[in-house]
């Protein structure tokens, strides 16, 4: 980075405070805030950081203009206009679907002796009840038309149940009436939502591609639980889950259902069920952690069973491994250390740690590059080894000597030197009186 | 006589004798405050989003929030006749919310045992739901308020995502004004320490997506 944009970043910097403060006053200013993009690494994470931080709280507040979360509005409205002390008795709406049996007066009382905390319990139950009716549905092979209010109308129909579906507001409250109907079109032009109201894009016919554009968003089948992040592509079958893109983890728990991921099929094969965590990333490069019992029936027809946990992936090339960089720069290694970390890579990303700290050990980057490897060698069980580059950077000093000191005496609790764990502790006390990691220190 | 103005304070807004400028929302909220229930109906669909809006931004607990968002309407309501018509009703109403919404979470941590949370609270699923990832920052938004102490992180919320001026931050949280200054001011400082920390050290996984 030059002078200039360092000038810039700088200037920048100190208008986001004033700004924050209420004390910006020129216009020159109010514009140079609003268009300058920050060149350096830290300025640019923390102008992200405050424009997320305009949005919250937004969520889907904006996008949710569906039916049922209008609805769902409407019962806020009259709960909250019931409860004011002078207004008279509102009409409470009729919910008179299948997950509705109650009369509406009962439920206009029910709502009036509850207080808000015990409904609320019922709520999050409801969203399930109502995301299950729906998944359940579609992964029985219902065929558009087929979803009719007898078949739904087959889940018990309880008080609580009707009380969610009238007083819930967030995600998908159970149908009424009127949505019943529209229920098969709801399969077939194809969305669910998530349990926070997140549109669920998915053609919900057996064989049809559902795409997570929420944050998150689960599916559920017959005790099993399928959650992915925003991006994955599954298609739904009838016995089965197939994994096309994305990062999912999934809780098996029937036989009778399995999941798909690169043609090879995994089934739950005991009484307490499996766990798989699925990767599908670029390339059709993809890893499976099963934890078994699970029957896997790979591609090539072989079968086994897996007992304990057991990952599959891909056949890939071999990654480069960090430390063969030729002449890789202290950035270069400090980037590419931080890129395993993040991937979940410790030894790669240790490795990286390591060499820039043995061929750069006189460069300012290789001060943080020795807390970073003391952390990760405590991650990977070495408390020695993490006590020595902990200590080299306490006598050093900079920064991170608060994380430093922290890590040191872990490791010395580790290493059963309680004694000088807790003289360590009292001191970081002392010197990081209001620190956030008090908690973890040991008395 | 200090205990019944701070009282006082907790349910009416104070209004400038500033001219009135919104004439037509004056109008619906001084019909809400006199018992017209329809005015008072559309007076809660006005502010619903506005209300919900705090109550999402100030709580993580997305139940509590709901909660929060009926009893912050029920306090619009009931303030309504406070209302000037000085300024957007908008405006009006994110104010009693925040100052309703923040007596909530109050309440709710004084009655919540801290050993022993809801399961709703702790699953992770529902935290994930929550997660934004963003691509320059280290870590999720929500991960960097965590780390900050509650009246920091408050005060944060209340000036960047709910656009509160810091005079009303002083108002709502019954702060001094230099003292919310100095929380915002601090929170910045922290959040700047922290993402340093994280493009420094990098970051584990797990703190990555939780």
């Amino acid at each position: 980075m030059t002078d200039a944009t360092d000038f810039q970043d700088v200037r920048w910097r100190r208008l986001v405070e004033l700004e924050a403060l209420g004390e910006i006053t020129s216009e020159h200013d109010v514009t140079f805030l609003r268009e300058h993009l920050p060149q350096d690494e830290e300025a640019l994470a923390e102008r992200e950081l405050l424009e997320a931080l305009e949005h919250w709280g937004e969520e889907d507040l904006l996008e949710d203009t569906s039916e049922a979360a209008n609805e769902a509005d409407e019962h806020l409205i009259a709960a909250v206009l019931a409860h004011l002390p002078l207004a008279p008795a509102i009409e409470e709406t009729a919910w008179t679907g299948p997950l509705a049996c109650v009369p509406s007066d009962e439920t206009a009382e029910e709502e009036d002796r509850e207080p808000a905390g015990s409904r609320r319990l019922r709520w999050g139950l409801g969203l399930v009840a109502a995301l299950g009716v729906l998944t359940t549905a579609a992964w029985s092979q219902l065929a558009p038309g087929e979803a009719s209010a007898d078949r739904l109308a087959a889940a018990p129909p309880t008080r609580t149940e009707t009380v969610e579906a009238a007083s819930s507001r967030p995600a998908a409250p159970a149908p009424a009436t009127p949505r019943i109907a529209t229920i098969a079109t709801i399969l077939s032009g194809a969305f669910v939502r998530d349990d926070q109201g997140s549109a669920l894009q998915a053609g919900l016919e057996p064989g049809a591609v559902a795409r997570v554009e929420s944050a998150r968003a689960c599916l559920e089948n017959a005790g099993s639980l399928a959650c992915f992040s925003r991006g994955s592509r599954v298609r739904l079958g009838p016995d089965e889950l197939e994994v096309l893109q994305g990062e999912g983890d999934i809780d098996l728990h029937t036989e009778t259902f399995s999941v798909r991921v690169a043609g090879t099929r995994y089934t739950s094969q005991g009484p307490d069920g499996a766990h798989l965590a699925v990767v599908i990333g670029p390339a059709q490069r993809w890893r499976v952690n099963a934890r078994g019992p699970v029957a896997v029936m790979h591609a090539s027809g072989k079968q086994e069973l897996v007992e304990g946990a057991r990952t599959f992936t891909s056949s890939e090339p071999a990654a480069p491994r960090a430390v063969k960089a030729p002449i890789a720069t202290p950035s270069q290694l400090l980037s590419q250390a931080r890129r395993e970390r993040a991937a979940g890579h410790p030894q790669r990303a240790l490795a990286a740690y390591e060499e820039l700290l043995k061929r750069h050990e006189a460069d300012p980057l290789s001060s943080p590059a020795l807390v970073a490897a003391g952390q990760l060698h405590a991650q990977l069980g070495r408390p020695r080894k993490a006590l020595r580059y902990f200590e080299r950077y306490l006598s050093r000093g900079g920064a991170l000597a608060e994380e430093a000191s922290l890590g040191r005496i872990e490791a010395l609790e580790r290493l059963g030197q309680t004694a000088a764990a807790r003289e360590a502790a009292a001191q970081f006390r002392r010197t990081y009186p209001g620190s956030r990691y008090a908690a973890r220190l040991p008395r | 006589m200090q205990a019944i103005s701070a009282r006082l304070a907790e349910v009416v807004v104070p209004e400038s004798d500033a001219p009135v400028t919104h004439e037509p929302d004056y109008t619906l909220a001084l019909a809400a405050s006199r018992g017209d229930r329809q005015a008072a109906e559309t007076l809660t669909r006005r502010v619903l989003p506005t209300v919900r809006r705090v109550a999402r931004a100030l709580l993580a607990n997305r139940s509590d929030a709901e909660d929060a968002t009926q009893l912050a309407l029920l306090e619009v309501l009931r303030a309504a006749h406070a209302y000037r018509g000085t300024g957007p009703l908008e405006s009006w109403a994110r104010r009693i919310a925040s100052r309703a919404v923040l007596r909530h979470a109050r309440r709710a941590r004084g009655s919540k045992p801290e050993t022993a949370p809801h399961d709703e609270d702790v699953d992770p699923r529902r935290t994930m739901l929550r997660t934004t990832v963003l691509e320059a920052l280290p870590r999720p938004l929500e991960s960097y308020l965590e780390e900050l102490p509650e009246v920091q992180r408050v005060a944060l919320v209340l000036r960047h995502a709910l656009g509160h001026t810091v005079p009303e931050i002083a108002d709502v949280t019954h702060a001094p004004i230099p003292t919310v200054k100095s929380r915002i001011k601090k929170a910045h400082q922290e959040l700047r320490r922290l993402i340093r920390r994280d493009l420094n050290i990098g970051v584990r996984p797990e703190a990555k997506s939780s």
